[in-house]
């Protein structure tokens, strides 16, 4: 009987493991502020202004200086907001927030983390923060933004990877 | 998903426990059974000790499989959280040299952070440089050094300065504090620097400065080369400026104001501690980014000065008013850089009653393929003929320039470039410039 319940748990795992897999072509990334900000939804024109720290102050609530929490180079989640965000490689943003920085515009580049986790802690503890995750990974201690009117799974949803079901 | 998966597969073993509690209910109502004989109690005490250690059993075998799921269940937890669900992992994550570096939100009651960024570059000319009437012959250079220096002291309150070493065609050594500036940030819309600083001509002069490896070529255009530590341009400023940036549905606004030292007595001089006259440099730059052409940038500039006498050059006994306009067009998207600067200078030289203009403008272009980036350059500067102030130093130019950069790393570059110069009193108009360039 044990042997069956084991093998039964590891039919489950090897279930979910290929179904995340097969999930991979419809990748979404959801967009998390920290739960206190009372921003709901932005553009994506907003965003983009957001990422680029040309918009340094939140326009409601306490006017708060943006704190930009992303993610570290070669996750899926940062290929796609480097796509359809920023335009640009990770090279090519590295040298911008330098070129920024030289510029006096920023005091220094955005806050990295390793793990879409990670960047759900941090903006917990960020009342001004503002980051990206994986939306499967969305978490009740962060607020999940609509952009362009639309969260993540929902259809037209801008933030996606690959084609929709 | 997966974790609602694991728990539904605890099913199976909560409904075995309903096995035990009906073992244990048996056990327990078991005094209330009505009275047997010897043989027949002594046959039902031996089946409910039987039952009792099959309980006991069962019990521990239970909890060993509960530690067993709970282990499953955290290494699957592990497992999103390295693997994050619905994206695929990488083959080759590349990991760049990020900073991972708090923008010091809580900077309250700890230290000011600090952080440094050095500049340098190691050159090599052939050809392309007179020193008087005489081509000066190859060599190699060393370039500038530069430290700029960041750090935040409050949410709203930020210091920034870079200071340069370098040697000069004379081959002494220089140390100059190019910026200092202290910033206040207010909102996006109203910014406020004090300092010195960068004069906001355009993009070029804002944008690239010491750092030549930001800058795709080697050289600055020639309307804000260095000559002799000056230029055609006032491209530093010792003042206050407003800056900010306003988006709106159609297009995002920068701009910049400032009233600062004016120009000092020769062009090659930055008024850095006493301006020589009360009238203060008034300067001001717009730059709109229409939202439905993302990368694109247009904009106007304007500084106004009056220059004052120069008592050791006869021609220069009274004021020069200098008023500086120009335009610029930028775009910047998708491995494509295209840059336009064009300025007229204006100089109305209270001796002669003369009006000059000098009109300076360059057009750059460039395409960055992987870590190459095949670029050319026109430059134009046309001086006012006799203006007093820039004297017999600066000359016409039309300068072309192809190049290629390559990227070898993230933070250093090689840069190859061919010139073709037409330039007054240069007999030979070819030249070749290299330049290694790295920021650390």
């Amino acid at each position: 009987m044990i042997l069956s319940v084991r093998k039964m748990l590891l039919g489950i795992v090897f279930t979910a493991m290929v179904q995340v897999g097969h999930a991979a072509e419809v990748a979404d990334v959801a967009i998390v502020v920290n739960r206190d900000n009372p921003v709901d939804e932005l553009s994506l024109k907003e965003l983009r202004s957001l990422f680029e720290l040309q918009q340094q102050f939140w326009k409601t609530g306490s006017r708060n200086r943006v704190a930009l929490v992303t993610l570290k180079a070669g996750l899926p989640e940062k290929e796609l907001i480097l796509e359809k965000v920023y335009h640009r490689t990770e090279e090519a943003l590295n040298r911008d927030w330098m070129l920024r920085v030289f510029k006096a515009e920023i005091v220094s580049s955005p806050v990295v983390r390793a793990s879409s986790g990670e960047v759900i802690k941090e903006i917990s503890r960020l009342k001004s923060g503002i980051g990206f995750i994986d939306a499967s990974m969305k978490d009740p201690s962060v607020k999940v933004l609509r952009i362009d009117g639309r969260l993540p799974g929902e259809p037209g949803y801008v933030l996606r990877a690959g084609k929709e079901n | 998903m997966i974790r609602s998966r694991t728990k539904s597969s605890l099913r199976p073993v909560a409904q075995r426990g309903s096995t035990f509690i009906a073992c244990g209910l048996l056990v327990a109502l078991s005094p209330m059974r009505p009275a047997f004989g010897a043989e027949e109690g002594g046959t039902f005490r031996e089946q409910v000790r039987k039952l009792q250690e099959e309980n006991s059993n069962l019990k521990q075998k239970l909890d060993s499989q509960s530690d067993a799921i709970n282990g499953l269940v955290q290494r699957l937890q592990a497992l999103e959280q390295k693997t994050p669900a619905r994206i695929a992992a990488p083959t080759t994550p590349v990991v760049l040299a990020e900073p991972d570096v708090d923008m010091g939100h809580d900077v309250g009651s700890k230290m000011p952070s600090l952080s440094l960024l050095w500049f340098g570059d190691v050159d090599y000319r052939v050809g392309g440089k007179l020193r008087g009437a005489d081509e000066l012959p190859s060599t190699f250079g060393l370039g500038q050094l530069g430290l700029m220096a960041n750090s935040r002291l409050s949410d709203r309150v930020s210091i920034m300065s870079e200071i340069v070493f370098q040697y000069k065609d004379d081959e002494s050594a220089s140390t100059t504090i190019e910026r200092l500036q202290l910033q206040y940030h207010a909102n996006d819309l109203f910014n406020f620097r004090l300092g010195r600083t960068h004069t906001p001509f355009g993009y070029w002069n804002e944008t690239f400065h010491h750092g030549t490896w930001f800058q795709t070529t080697i050289l600055r255009p020639e309307l804000m080369r260095f000559h002799d530590g000056g230029s055609v341009l006032p491209i530093h400023s010792v003042g206050v400026e407003i800056y900010g940036y306003q988006p709106t549905k159609l297009v995002d606004l920068h701009y910049n104001i400032g009233i600062a030292n004016g120009r000092g007595r020769a062009y090659t001089t930055t008024v850095d501690i006493q301006d020589l006259n009360d009238n203060k440099a008034v300067y001001g730059v717009l730059d709109l980014q229409p939202a439905g052409v993302p990368g694109l940038g247009f904009g106007v500039n304007g500084y106004a000065d009056v220059i004052p006498p120069d008592p050791s050059v006869a021609s220069r006994n009274g004021n020069i008013n200098e008023l500086i306009t120009g335009a610029h067009l930028t775009y910047l998207r998708d491995n494509i850089e295209f840059l336009f600067e064009g300025m007229r200078i204006e100089h109305d030289d209270h001796v002669s009653n003369q009006r000059y203009e000098t009109w300076g403008a360059y057009a750059q272009v460039g395409y960055q393929y992987h870590a190459f980036k095949p670029y050319y350059r026109f430059d134009y500067l046309d001086l006012g003929e006799g203006d007093p102030y820039y004297g017999p130093l600066l000359v016409d130019v039309r300068r072309h320039t192809l190049g290629v950069r390559w990227d070898f790393i993230t933070w250093a570059a090689l840069k190859f470039e061919y010139h073709y110069i037409d330039q007054k009193g240069l007999d030979n108009p070819n030249a070749f410039y290299t330049q290694a360039t790295f920021t650390y």
